[in-house]
């Protein structure tokens, strides 16, 4: 322990431990602030930073470990009594040990924030786990691969570069999943997609501290015990394992199965969301009664909004609001879209050819007025994309008009709605 | 005498260059061995041998009564080997006790001992001082002294210094012919190219030359057979050279 101490302190990695932690909050709090105040956001932005961290780690574990080659300390190690696997795990401890300090340290301030305002529940501990799952394989492969060489740049440099294109490339949460971007309480870890991410970790550091047992020159220094050997033999079959498991263990985030209460506003219409989305309910409410508030008689609003994924997966649902990433942006499309579906019946089951873009345009329109009603004077959330030619500029104008021009202008896209004949 | 370390007909190369050809060395309990040879002698590698770094080619290394024949056995034996490599390597940002106490850590010192141990090393060597003091920033003798400290640790009963005295001063060298005078039990074997080392701290000379043992006596033995038509400085330096050109063997 004493040793481990003092690889920790006189590593030069102590050195950069404080600028490890400023990256840590500045990934964690400029990304976005929406995830403060609710527990699974809060947990898979504490987990982002793993994104950083992982290549980071990567490279200082291969300077690490190149470090006693560099400094001549191979020969003291040569001829330790002490078992080999020992002395590299205590140097990859060390190396491991500053990396996760600023991880955890990001997610104490990450709950910490949280607290005040937290809905049900804590930190979620898969996503924690995701993320040092990521640090840990990539430390792993930085140690292992470091030792390869003794130059301070060539296999640092290398590491580093591939554990961050590797997480880029193969990483997205579709993919190999080894991050998430979004903590919706709606979603939740696979099990098996985590098991399979620690399994790896877990056997990748077995192989980054074994390794040298498996590999070392029978004709050359210190040959390994056959235990140390066949356990080396043992990792790296696991990892390749681990990593069939990994490719099959399917999307990193699934479904998560509504079994409790929702949380829901009082009045109506009611806005229901997740308990653990609390700290959204009064924004969202607050949309809802912007829209209700609307003096015009064709509108229809249902009687309850619901969060995605409260409630079974129907035609009623699929306007069901998403809150992605902890932000809001994706709400007034779905309320909107709740709406026209309540309120504008379909008339036909298919139109005439050559009416179909004045009524998307007009469809279009409306959604996106009531999706400026719904966010209020000032705010565009999501507002974006739609049919060519739509000028969002001139409805934000119209509105932010009075009621009667509203209505006017309305009236004239129910009309053309109304108007196309069916096919 | 009792027997601490033998290597018994020890062959020793690097790939297919043999560079010790079955050479046969007994190291008693409480011998300072002076290992006296010209460069590319074979004394680093007889070193290395006995220190099981390298397990031998052929023939047999044999510390405390146990024979070396797996890792398991070289690693007993390393815990009573202290080993000074010719190229000392430590970590720069540790401080002297810091880099002492991992050397012992490596060589499984007890933990209840180990802090007494690492001071006792230290005092040893004379470091006591600068114990809290960077590696990085000790002169080139206190890092040999710092490195002689680091074998030392734990008191092993066999200690192998390989050119322990390059770097030191005279006055640090005569410190140092007294620290290993005063090692009590513990069989010291030093390669050095310094005769008068030999002469002052050691109670027995092996002199390799190609990776053969030209002789293993006393100083006083290889300074009684020495030429007078030999150059050198002292009777164990004409010694010294007299067996260099005779290549023969005494025991």
């Amino acid at each position: 322990m004493k040793v481990l101490w003092i690889e920790f302190r006189r590593s030069p990695l102590l050195l950069v431990l404080p600028l490890l932690v400023a990256v840590d909050l500045a990934s964690i709090f400029g990304r976005s602030r929406w995830w403060i105040g609710v527990w699974p956001q809060a947990s898979a932005a504490a987990q982002i930073p793993a994104l950083f961290f992982a290549p980071i780690a990567a490279a200082a574990a291969a300077w690490a470990v190149g470090r006693s080659l560099r400094r001549g300390i191979a020969e003291q190690r040569e001829t330790a009594a002490r078992a080999g696997w020992r002395i590299e795990a205590a140097q990859f401890t060390a190396t491991l040990a500053h990396v996760l300090i600023a991880y955890v340290l990001g997610a104490a301030a990450a709950a910490a924030v949280t607290v005040p305002e937290g809905g049900p529940g804590f930190l979620w501990p898969g996503y924690l786990l995701l993320g040092a799952s990521t640090i840990v394989a990539c430390t792993a492969i930085g140690h292992a691969v470091g030792r390869l060489s003794t130059s301070a740049i060539a296999a640092p440099v290398i590491c580093g570069l591939a554990c961050f294109v590797a997480i880029g490339a193969l990483g997205s949460p579709d993919q190999l999943g080894f991050y998430v971007l979004s903590g919706s309480p709606a979603r939740k870890l696979s099990e098996s997609a985590l098991l399979s991410h620690l399994a790896l970790a877990l056997f990748l550091a077995a192989f980054a501290v074994l390794g040298p047992s498996v590999f070392r020159r029978k004709s050359g220094l210190r040959t390994a015990a056959a235990p140390a050997r066949a356990a080396g033999l043992a990792a790296i079959t696991a990892v390749f394992a681990s990593l069939v498991a990994l490719v099959s263990a399917g999307p990193v985030q699934v479904d998560r199965e509504n079994t409790g209460t929702p949380l829901c506003s009082s009045g109506a219409p009611r806005v229901c969301l997740w308990p653990e989305d609390r700290t959204y309910l009064p924004e969202v409410t607050a949309m809802v009664k912007r829209l209700d508030a609307i003096p015009q008689d064709w509108i229809k609003m249902p009687q309850t909004f619901h969060e995605a994924g409260l409630r079974p997966w129907s035609e009623a649902s699929a306007n069901d609001f998403e809150i992605i990433e902890g932000n809001l942006w994706f709400v007034s499309p779905n309320l909107a879209g709740a709406i026209m579906r309540d309120s504008i019946p379909m008339r036909c089951e298919q139109w005439r050819e050559d009416s179909l873009e004045r009524l998307s345009a007009a469809t279009f329109e409306i959604q996106t007025w009531l999706e400026f009603r719904a966010n209020g004077p000032n705010e565009r959330k999501g507002i974006h994309g739609g049919p060519p030619g739509v000028d969002f500029a001139a409805i934000e104008k119209i509105s932010k008009e009075g009621e009667p021009a509203q209505k006017a202008w309305v009236d004239q896209r129910l009309n053309v709605i109304e108007e196309t004949p069916c096919a | 005498m009792d027997t601490i370390a033998r290597a018994d007909g020890i062959k020793q190369g690097y790939g297919k260059r043999t560079v010790i050809h079955h050479l046969s060395l007994e190291i008693g309990n409480g011998s300072v061995i002076g290992l006296l040879g010209p460069n590319g002698a074979g004394k680093t590698t007889l070193l290395r041998t006995l220190a099981t770094v390298a397990p031998p080619q052929d023939g047999v290394i044999t510390i405390m009564g146990r024979t070396i024949t797996s890792e398991k056995d070289a690693r007993t034996a390393r815990r009573n080997i202290g080993y000074l490599p010719q190229e000392f390597g430590f970590y720069p940002n540790f401080t002297v006790e810091e880099f002492v106490t991992y050397c012992a850590w490596l060589r499984e010192v007890p933990r209840k001992r180990t802090r007494d141990a690492v001071r006792e090393a230290i005092a040893s060597v004379g470091l006591s001082d600068r114990s809290n003091d960077k590696m990085k920033s000790l002169s080139g003798g206190m890092l040999r002294r710092a490195g002689i400290a680091t074998a030392l640790v734990g008191s092993p009963r066999l200690i192998l210094l390989d050119e322990p005295t390059v770097g030191l001063d005279p006055a640090q060298r005569l410190e140092f012919r007294a620290l290993i005078k005063g090692l009590g039990d513990a069989a010291v074997v030093l390669s050095t190219h310094l005769v008068e080392d030999v002469s002052a701290a050691c109670d027995e000379v092996a002199v390799v030359r190609s990776g053969s043992l030209l002789f293993h006596g006393t100083p006083e033995a290889l300074a009684g057979g020495g030429s007078p038509d030999q150059p050198g400085d002292s009777a164990l330096e004409r010694g010294y050279m007299s067996v260099l050109a005779d290549r023969g063997t005494t025991r």
